[in-house]
């Protein structure tokens, strides 16, 4: 893959945009985003009482002298929160995309490209974290803007293989990770086994998530009609079925119904999911669906 | 029920070869093919129920049985199943039409060829429409006017373009000609057919090995009366003719005819013939003339066959070679060009020139002339410097040293002991024959007729000396420069109206088969060859046919027909029109039904199974291309 990940004309439109997360975090000042947790700030929050070991600046005098207790002052923050995204390099995704269309992989690694540039306008840190069966060398974005390059070349150096195994994932990036913040999963999450659990692991240890499925025409909407040998693309599992529309009907009813649960672990979590076809041009993917429910403003 | 184009096991090879192929299509679909995916976790619910399902039925058997129907039904119109009998399918029939001389005959209706006109197109309509038939063109050659063909336009056409020709019908070559033509046919043989007034010169020896021979007579009237031949000899006097005109009866009854004869306006005393039936008389006239012109003979009264009636033959000049000679010794050449009867010699002053005497033949004895001859001249010993060769030379006692002894010019001319007291040698170009030379050059020169120029022969020395004057070499040379210049003089001509078609003209005794030359009308060589010392020709159409042989010439005028006055009577053949119910289609053709029907099957399939294969694709890729929206509205539900 030689050509740019994202073009110059893409970028420039890029620059309008930012990424936006729900949930407070704490952390040090630096961010952009307003947190609900209290920290040293400029803009007055509310007041607590005093408790041992508080920060005798913060200790609203006037209102000692009315009511001979310390009451302090709390101001609000706006934390530098960690984006980690997380972009599946298993072998799944170069299967089951149609014919002339680019593979699930290629359309995540431009995503991500797409979204490692409007952290770096806005100057947050974002860190690159490919996975397959555990976590890869991952790659940390920040800077501003002129640092961008670093991390495409990043994206074009990786390649896909192994299988995915969520479970390994969620444990290692718990225990590499343990502050809170966005985790940008970019997926087709079709794991052998459940993955599900693990993600809510992740949701249940503070990380907002926000979940990118990435299918291809083939994941979805199987073509093909007769007998057919099935071969799993990671762990060339063979299975042989003959194909119909009834066959056909209920893989993509299946399909669909696993996307919804996707969708519903996001926000039942308060994350957020978004489905894309490889069908789509990357730009129609940011300006629409993206847009629309990932807060990217 | 038959197959017309194809064998049973033929057919059965095909099909089982066709339906194995669709047969291996089908299970080629049938095969599992391998396709890599992202996951499997999806499958696995419809598997069970397909592979179970799978097992238990093929799928879209009807598809598979409708597609080999179709494919039966095809190769069965291909193969041209038909229903009937087989016994008479595809035969091939040859229709022989008459074109002899004898189809020329008047009737009330026209003539005897219209007749087999109208037959041959009601016998073209009783055969069966798929039935090939060739029709040939029957007279002393049979020639094919169409190949085997069962386009009755074709074959009408060429019973409607055929011509009374005037030769006789040579039945047993016609008849072998069609037993060739139906054995070396791909279909099964038919009849030959034979339609005219079966008058041949000679009748087939034998029509049994002839199978399937059917005669359909179309009624001659025998009664006529014709010239045979015509020929003309010279007479022993200059100017004379004998001429004998030989008359035939061909009919069954006595007849008397007045015999006309006419020469260049001139008209002989008819002569009154008795014609006994089935006899020729020959009658004579003797006639003496010096003119040109057209000998024409006619009988009277004219009968229903008017081609033989009349004869004309053209007689040329009949007088001896008139040779002017301009010299002032008349006494010397006088005895030398006398002493030949067919020359008739002038003699003139060498002051009297002419250049155009009324003469074949001049001779310019030692003198120069004022003007150019504007006939063929023969110079002797011209003086310089006005001769018509330039001279350049003048030898003595020079001795012959060759003679062109090869060509006519030099015909029996050898001695080489002569001696010139003095001769010129001249100078020679291209087309300039060299007769005599000696060692200096040629000094007897001969010039063909150039554009402006008549012959001329030039001796470069006076053959009337002492010491050659009486040898043999001097009328020898004079004999054969004279024949060169005006070699017609000396032709002595027969001529002959005769029939067209074969013909042997016998040579005289003494006359050499080598220089032997045939030449037609036009002017182009006609074929022949020399057997039992005759020449023997044939002529297809009406001609003038020239035979040169050495000073002899022969002309015949084929221009009378060649009646064959022999009627056929075949022994156990089937006679007359055939019965319209012989040749009934005894078989049903079923391609067409056959191919409709395929493709109503193959149509039906398509409907029935195709579309819904192209539908269920189409489906998809809608699905496919409309999966982008559907998801922008779930994702924008659930924002």
């Amino acid at each position: 893959m030689s050509e740019p990940l994202v073009d110059r004309h893409f970028l420039e439109k890029l620059e309008r945009l930012t990424l936006q997360w729900q949930k407070s975090f704490d952390g040090l000042v630096g961010g952009h985003n307003v947190s609900r947790f209290a920290g040293p700030g400029q803009e007055f929050l509310d007041h607590r009482s005093f408790h041992v070991g508080d920060d005798l600046r913060a200790v609203n005098w006037r209102a000692y002298l009315r009511f001979e207790k310390l009451f302090l002052k709390v101001f609000q923050v706006e934390p530098r929160v960690p984006v980690r995204l997380l972009l599946d390099a298993s072998a799944s995704m170069t299967a089951g995309s149609g014919i002339g269309e680019a593979t699930k992989f290629d359309h995540g690694r431009k995503l991500a490209a797409a979204l490692v540039y409007m952290g770096l306008v806005r100057l947050d840190s974002i860190l690159l974290q490919p996975f397959s069966t555990r976590l890869m060398e991952p790659f940390l974005a920040s800077g501003g803007r002129h640092r961008f390059q670093p991390a495409e070349i990043f994206l074009r150096s990786m390649k896909p293989e192994g299988r995915t195994n969520y479970f390994e994932i969620a444990r290692d990036y718990l225990t590499t990770y343990p502050q809170r913040g966005l985790t940008i999963i970019i997926s087709d999450f079709l794991d052998d086994a459940d993955c599900l659990r693990p993600l809510q692991y992740l949701a249940d240890f503070g990380h907002e998530l926000l979940l990118i499925q990435l299918w291809g025409r083939e994941d979805r909407e199987p073509s093909g009609d007769g007998d057919i040998e099935l071969v799993d693309a990671e762990s060339g599992t063979q299975v042989k079925i003959a194909l119909d529309d009834r066959s056909r009907q209920e893989y993509t009813q299946a399909f669909d119904g696993y996307s919804s649960e996707l969708k519903r672990l996001a926000l039942r979590n308060g994350g957020r999911y978004a489905g894309l076809s490889t069908r789509n041009p990357i730009e129609e993917v940011v300006f629409g669906p993206l847009f629309a429910t990932s807060r990217v403003h | 029920m038959f197959f017309l184009n194809l064998t049973a096991a033929e057919f059965f090879v095909l099909l089982g070869t066709l339906a194995g192929f669709i047969a291996a299509l089908y299970l080629l679909d049938k095969m599992k093919r391998k396709k890599i995916v992202s996951t499997l976790r999806f499958w696995r619910p419809a598997v069970t129920a397909q592979e179970h399902q799978s097992r238990k039925r093929m799928r879209e058997p009807w598809s598979f049985f409708l597609q080999i129907l179709s494919l039966l039904l095809l190769l069965l119109a291909i193969a041209q199943l038909q229903w009937g009998i087989r016994q008479r399918r595809g035969q091939n029939h040859v229709l022989l039409l008459d074109t002899s001389a004898w189809t020329a005959q008047k009737t009330e209706q026209g003539t005897l060829l219209d007749r087999e006109k109208i037959l041959a197109r009601q016998y073209l309509a009783a055969l069966e429409s798929s039935d090939p038939v060739m029709v040939v063109h029957a007279d002393s050659l049979a020639a094919p006017a169409t190949a085997f063909t069962s386009l009755h336009t074709a074959l009408e056409q060429a019973v409607e373009e055929s011509v009374s020709g005037f030769s006789a019908l040579n039945l047993e070559q016609a008849l072998g000609f069609a037993s060739q033509a139906l054995s070396a046919s791909s279909g099964s043989p038919g009849e030959i057919v034979y339609i005219g007034p079966g008058l041949v010169r000679n009748p087939p020896r034998d029509n049994q090995n002839v199978p399937n021979l059917r005669f359909i007579r179309v009624d001659a009237n025998r009664g006529n009366c014709g010239i045979r031949h015509v020929g003309v000899k010279p007479g022993a006097e200059t100017g004379a003719w004998n001429a004998t005109v030989t008359l035939k009866n061909y009919g069954p009854a006595a007849s008397r005819v007045h015999l006309h004869g006419q020469f260049a306006g001139y008209t002989f005393a008819p002569r009154i013939v008795q014609l006994p039936s089935n006899q020729e008389r020959t009658v004579e006239y003797t006639f003496e003339t010096s003119a040109t012109g057209a000998l024409v003979f006619e009988l009277e009264p004219h009968d229903s066959l008017s081609q033989d009636d009349r004869a004309e033959v053209w007689l040329g000049r009949n007088r001896p070679l008139k040779l002017a000679v301009f010299t002032d010794r008349p006494d010397v050449l006088s005895p030398l060009l006398r002493a030949n009867r067919g020359i008739s010699v002038t003699i003139a002053g060498t002051s009297q020139y002419r250049p155009k005497p009324d003469a074949d033949v001049m001779l310019l004895d030692e003198m120069s002339a004022p003007s150019t001859p504007e006939i063929p001249s023969l110079w002797i010993d011209p003086p310089g410097p006005k001769t018509p060769l330039p001279v350049r030379a003048v030898v003595k006692n020079a001795s012959i040293t060759s003679w062109d002894s090869s060509s006519l010019l030099g015909a029996a001319l050898y001695a080489k002991d002569a001696q010139f007291p003095t001769a010129e040698v001249f100078e020679t170009f291209a087309d300039d024959l060299l007769v005599g030379s000696v060692a200096n050059g040629p000094i007897v020169v001969a010039r063909p007729q150039k554009s402006g120029h008549a012959k001329l022969a030039v001796i470069g020395f006076d053959p009337f000396t002492a010491g050659l004057r009486f040898q043999v070499t001097t009328p020898l040379l004079f004999a054969d420069l004279i024949r060169w210049l005006s070699p017609e003089a000396f032709h002595s001509a027969e001529i002959t109206a005769g029939p067209v078609g074969a013909m042997a003209v016998p040579l005289d005794p003494g006359e050499g088969s080598d220089g032997v030359r045939v030449t037609g009308q036009s002017g182009f060589p006609i074929p022949f060859t020399i057997r039992d010392h005759a020449v023997q020709l044939f002529a297809a159409h009406p001609d003038i046919v020239r035979i040169a042989s050495g000073g002899h010439q022969r002309i015949l005028s084929l221009t009378l027909p060649d009646i064959a006055d022999v009627e056929w009577h075949p022994h156990k053949v089937a006679e007359g029109l055939p019965p319209a119910a012989l040749f009934l289609p005894s078989a049903i053709d079923l391609w067409k039904w056959l191919a409709i029907a395929a493709g109503l099957v193959l149509l039906f399939e398509w409907l029935r199974y195709g579309q819904r294969r192209a539908a269920v694709r189409k489906n998809a890729l809608q699905a496919a291309s409309s999966a982008h929206p559907a998801d922008q509205d779930r994702e924008l539900v659930s924002r």
